[in-house]
C-alpha cells in the first residue's frame, strides 16, 4: 500500500449495543480502524458475530450507540448513494425489468435518459446479462438476480462499496463466478470496498486485507495481508500459499 | 406440448348423478319443498322480469358501496399507512375490522338512515372499506425492509421511498385486497336487504320465503352469485398484468 | 459504557410505544363515543351514551348472559363441524384423485355462493331453532376451509412424503401420520376466516329466526327503538369476536408449536 493513499473510512471507538430480553447486549466492542483508499477489505466471522451490524453502520442504516464513522473524513449520519449496498437477500426490485432495477438508482440521480441508457447497457454487458435486459426477476434465477443487484450498485458509481453476505445464498459454482465478475468490475476503478462473509476463502480471494472478528462482543482478533497480485484468477485457490494463509485465517477463525 | 385438461369421466358422471338425485329429490319429495331443476330454469325463462329489476337494484347499491367503500380504504390506508406508529394507532381499528362480524352493524345503519338505499349503500361502503383497509395496511406493513433499504443506499429521499418502491411494492396486494371486496360486496347487499329494503335481490328472496316460491328463492341466489363471480372476475381480469411480475400465485 | 438510564428510557424499556399508540386509539374513540352523545350533538335516539348502555347491562346482565351463551355454542358447534367437515374432505381428495374427481363438481357449483344467500333456505328447511342455525354457521365454515385445506396440502413439500417411504411407512401411514401434521400450520389463516364468517352467519340466523342468542338482542334493540339495547349487542359481538379469535390463534398456534 503506499503511503500517498488518503483515508476513506474511519471508524472511531465504534461500540454497539442492542437490548436483548430487557438488558443491553453487547455487539461491537470499541472498534477503531483506518481503511484506505481503493482497498478492498474482507471481514470474516462467525455468525452472530456483529459483522453485518458493523457493515451497516458504515452504510450509515444504523447509528452507532458509541463512536462514530467517517467517511472522507465527515461523519456518517445516515445512509447515502456514496455508499453503495448490496445485500445478502434478495433485494431486486421485482415490479422492475433489469433494465429498470438497473436504471433506478440513476433516475433518482436525474441523469439525462441518454447518458443513463448507455450506462445502463453497459452495466448490463459487464455482467453478462444481455439478452436479459427485459425479464422479470421472477424469471431470473438466483445467480442473475445477484447479478442484476450488483451492476445496478455499481451502476451509481457510489465511493465506497459495502457488500454483506451477498453471495452466501448461492452454489459454489455460481458463487465462484460471481466473485470473479466482482473483481472484474472492482478492478475498473478499484473502489475502497468492505465485504463482509463467513467463507474465508472467499474472503482471502478478493481482498487486499482481512479482518477477522470474533463474537460475544465483536471485535477484530487478527488482521492479515493478502499478499497475492490482481487480477486474480481462480486457479489462485488452489495454490500452496493460497492454502497456507487459509489455514491461518481459519485457526485464527476458530479461536475467535 | 400444452396439456388439455378435459373433464375426467368420475367428474362428468358426478355432474350427471348431482343433476339426476336432484331431480329425483325433487320429483318424490325427498326434500322438503326442492323445485325440479325445470322450475328453476322457468323462472328464467317464463318471468325473469321481476328478478332482473331486483338485481338492478342490488347491483347499483352493491357497485356503489364497493366503489366508494374501496376507495377510502386504499386511501386511507396509503395515506396512514407509510408509518410505522400511524400504523400503530390504527391497529386497534385494523383488529376489530379483521374480526368484527359485520353484519351485526346492519341494525344499526337502518336505525340511523331508514330502510332502503340510504342504510344499505353506507353499509356496503364501511364493510368494503374494512375490508381494503386492513389488507392494504397489511401490505404496506409487510414490504421487505430490504427494498427501503436497497433504495436508501441508492440515495432515495422520504418521498421516493414512498413512490417508488412501496407504492409498486403493494400493488397485488392491494389488487387482492380489491378482488375480495369486490366478490363481498353483493353478499353484504343482500344481507342488508334480507333486513331492511323493499327491493333488490335479499327482498326477492325472503318474499320466495314467505310466498313459500322457492324456484323464485334459488334464481335469486343464482343472481346473486352471478353477480359476486362477475366482480371478481372483471378486477381480476382488468388487473392482470398489473400483477404480472409477482410470483404469488393469485387463484 | 452505558449511560445510566433515564426515565423515558426505562419506560421505553418497560413499554412498547407502539402499543401504547394502539392503546391511545382506544382511548381517543371512547372519549369521541362519550363526547358525541353526551354533549347532546347525536340525539340520544340514534347514539347511546357510555353511562346508558352500562345500566342497560347492569339491568339485563342474566338475559345477556344466557344469550351470549346461546350465540357462543351455536357458533363453536358451527365452527367445529363445518371445518372439520372441510379438513376431512379435503384429506379425503387429497388422498385419491378419483375422489376429488367425484365431488368437484358439487363444490365449484355451491363453492361460490355466497354463505349469506342460504340463510333463506335454512328457515325453509330447518324453521327456527338450533340446527338450522348451526347448518348455515357449518356451510360458510366448510368452503373456506376446504380450499384453504386443499391448497395447504398441496404445499406439503413432496420430500415429506419421500422421507416417509424410505422410513417404511405405507402410503395410509405416510397420509395420516405426515401429510396431516405437515398441512396443519397452514390453516390457521383459513380458521381465523371462517370464524369471522361463523359469527357473521349465526348473526343472520339469529337476526331472520326468533331463536334467542345476541342476535335476537340485536334486533329487540332494534325492533323496539331501544337504542342501548341494540349497541349493548353489537358491542358484545365486537368483543366476543375479537376474544375468540385470539384464543383460536393462540391455542392453535400452541397446538403446532413446533411449526415456524
Amino acid at each position: 500500500m503506499s503511503q500517498q493513499q488518503r483515508v476513506k473510512i474511519e471508524l472511531s471507538h465504534v461500540s454497539h449495543f442492542f437490548e436483548k430480553d430487557g438488558a443491553p447486549f453487547q455487539v461491537l466492542h470499541d472498534i477503531s480502524e483506518q481503511i484506505l483508499e481503493n482497498e478492498f477489505i474482507s471481514i470474516v466471522g462467525p455468525s452472530g458475530c456483529g459483522k453485518s451490524t458493523l457493515l451497516y453502520i458504515v452504510a450509515g442504516f444504523i447509528a452507532p450507540t458509541e463512536g462514530r464513522v467517517l467517511h472522507n473524513s465527515v461523519e456518517v449520519q445516515g445512509p447515502s448513494a456514496q455508499r453503495g449496498v448490496v445485500f445478502q437477500t434478495d433485494a431486486v426490485f421485482p415490479w422492475l425489468t433489469v433494465y429498470k432495477n438497473i436504471e433506478f438508482g440513476l433516475e433518482l440521480k436525474r441523469i439525462p435518459k441518454s447518458e443513463r441508457d448507455s450506462i445502463v447497457r453497459r452495466f448490463i454487458s459487464l455482467v453478462e446479462l444481455d439478452g436479459s435486459e427485459n425479464l422479470y426477476p421472477k424469471q431470473l434465477s438466483g445467480g442473475m438476480k445477484k447479478r442484476v443487484d450488483v451492476a445496478r450498485t455499481f451502476a451509481l458509481d457510489p465511493d465506497v462499496l459495502l457488500l454483506d453476505e451477498s453471495f452466501g445464498s448461492l452454489d459454489a459454482q455460481t458463487k465462484e463466478n460471481l466473485q470473479l465478475e466482482l473483481l472484474k468490475l472492482w478492478e475498473r476503478d478499484k473502489k475502497t470496498a468492505l465485504f463482509v462473509t463467513h467463507d474465508i476463502e472467499e474472503a482471502i480471494f478478493l481482498a487486499d486485507r482481512v479482518f477477522v472478528m470474533k463474537r460475544g462482543p465483536g471485535e477484530f482478533t487478527h488482521k492479515a495481508v493478502v499478499p497475492f497480485p490482481r487480477p486474480r484468477s481462480r486457479e489462485l485457490k488452489m495454490t500452496a500459499e493460497f492454502q497456507a494463509l487459509r489455514h491461518e485465517l481459519s485457526a485464527e477463525l476458530a479461536r475467535a | 406440448m400444452r396439456f388439455v385438461r378435459f373433464p375426467s369421466v368420475v367428474t362428468v358422471g358426478s355432474l350427471v348423478g348431482f343433476v339426476g338425485l336432484w331431480f329425483v329429490a325433487s320429483t318424490y319429495h325427498l326434500i322438503p319443498y326442492l323445485p325440479t331443476p325445470i322450475d328453476v330454469v322457468l323462472v328464467f325463462v317464463e318471468h325473469p322480469g321481476p328478478l332482473l329489476s331486483h338485481t338492478l337494484h342490488t347491483l347499483v347499491r352493491g357497485l356503489v358501496g364497493l366503489a366508494f367503500g374501496s376507495a377510502l380504504g386504499v386511501l386511507v390506508a396509503l395515506f396512514f399507512g407509510w408509518n410505522r406508529y400511524i400504523r400503530a394507532f390504527f391497529m386497534p381499528t385494523v383488529v376489530a375490522a379483521k374480526s368484527i362480524p359485520v353484519l351485526a352493524l346492519i341494525p344499526i345503519f337502518i336505525l340511523w338512515f331508514g330502510i332502503g338505499e340510504k342504510s344499505i349503500v353506507p353499509f356496503v361502503v364501511v364493510g368494503c372499506f374494512f375490508i381494503v383497509f386492513v389488507i392494504s395496511i397489511e401490505a404496506i406493513a409487510n414490504v421487505p425492509t430490504v427494498y427501503v433499504w436497497a433504495a436508501s443506499a441508492m440515495g432515495a429521499s422520504g418521498t421516493q421511498h414512498y413512490t417508488r418502491v412501496i407504492l409498486p411494492a403493494i400493488v397485488p396486494g392491494i389488487i387482492g385486497g380489491l378482488r375480495v371486496a369486490a366478490a363481498s360486496a353483493f353478499p353484504l347487499t343482500l344481507a342488508a336487504e334480507f333486513l331492511g329494503a323493499q327491493q333488490g335481490l335479499g327482498y326477492y328472496i325472503i318474499k320466495g320465503v314467505a310466498l313459500l316460491q322457492v324456484p323464485e328463492m334459488i334464481a335469486g341466489v343464482v343472481g346473486v352469485t352471478a353477480l359476486a363471480v362477475a366482480a371478481d372476475s372483471a378486477v381480476r381480469l382488468t388487473t392482470g398484468r398489473l400483477t404480472s411480475w409477482s410470483e404469488r400465485v393469485v387463484p | 459504557m452505558l449511560r445510566p438510564p433515564g426515565v423515558v428510557s426505562w419506560l421505553r424499556r418497560r413499554v412498547n410505544p407502539l402499543f401504547l399508540l394502539g392503546a391511545a386509539n382506544l382511548v381517543l374513540l371512547f372519549l369521541l363515543w362519550l363526547g358525541l352523545s353526551e354533549s347532546g350533538v347525536v340525539p340520544r335516539l340514534f347514539l347511546p351514551s357510555p353511562a346508558e348502555v352500562l345500566t342497560r347491562f347492569g339491568q339485563v346482565r342474566g338475559e345477556l348472559a344466557e344469550n351470549t351463551g346461546l350465540t357462543l355454542l351455536r357458533v363453536i358447534l358451527g365452527f367445529g363441524l363445518g371445518c372439520g367437515l372441510g379438513l376431512a374432505i379435503a384429506l379425503l381428495s387429497g388422498w385419491s384423485r378419483n375422489v376429488q374427481r367425484a365431488l368437484e363438481p358439487v363444490v365449484q357449483i355451491l363453492k361460490p355462493i355466497p354463505p349469506i344467500a342460504i340463510a333463506p333456505f335454512t328457515l325453509l328447511w330447518f324453521g327456527l331453532g338450533l340446527s338450522g342455525i348451526l347448518f348455515l354457521v357449518a356451510w360458510g365454515c366448510f368452503f373456506i376451509v376446504l380450499v384453504d385445506a386443499t391448497e395447504a396440502i398441496r404445499n406439503v413439500p413432496k420430500v415429506y412424503g419421500w422421507a416417509a417411504s424410505t422410513l417404511g411407512a405405507t402410503r395410509l401411514q405416510t397420509y395420516l401420520r405426515v401429510v396431516l401434521p405437515a398441512t396443519l400450520p397452514g390453516i390457521l389463516g383459513g380458521l381465523r376466516v371462517a370464524l369471522v364468517i361463523a359469527f357473521n352467519q349465526a348473526l343472520l340466523g339469529e337476526f331472520n329466526s326468533a331463536s334467542g342468542g345476541i342476535g335476537e338482542i340485536i334486533i329487540k334493540g332494534y325492533r323496539f327503538n331501544r337504542v342501548d339495547l341494540l349497541f349493548l349487542g353489537v358491542l358484545i359481538m365486537v368483543v366476543l369476536a375479537v376474544v375468540a379469535d385470539q384464543v383460536l390463534t393462540y391455542s392453535f398456534r400452541r397446538a403446532v408449536r413446533w411449526a415456524n
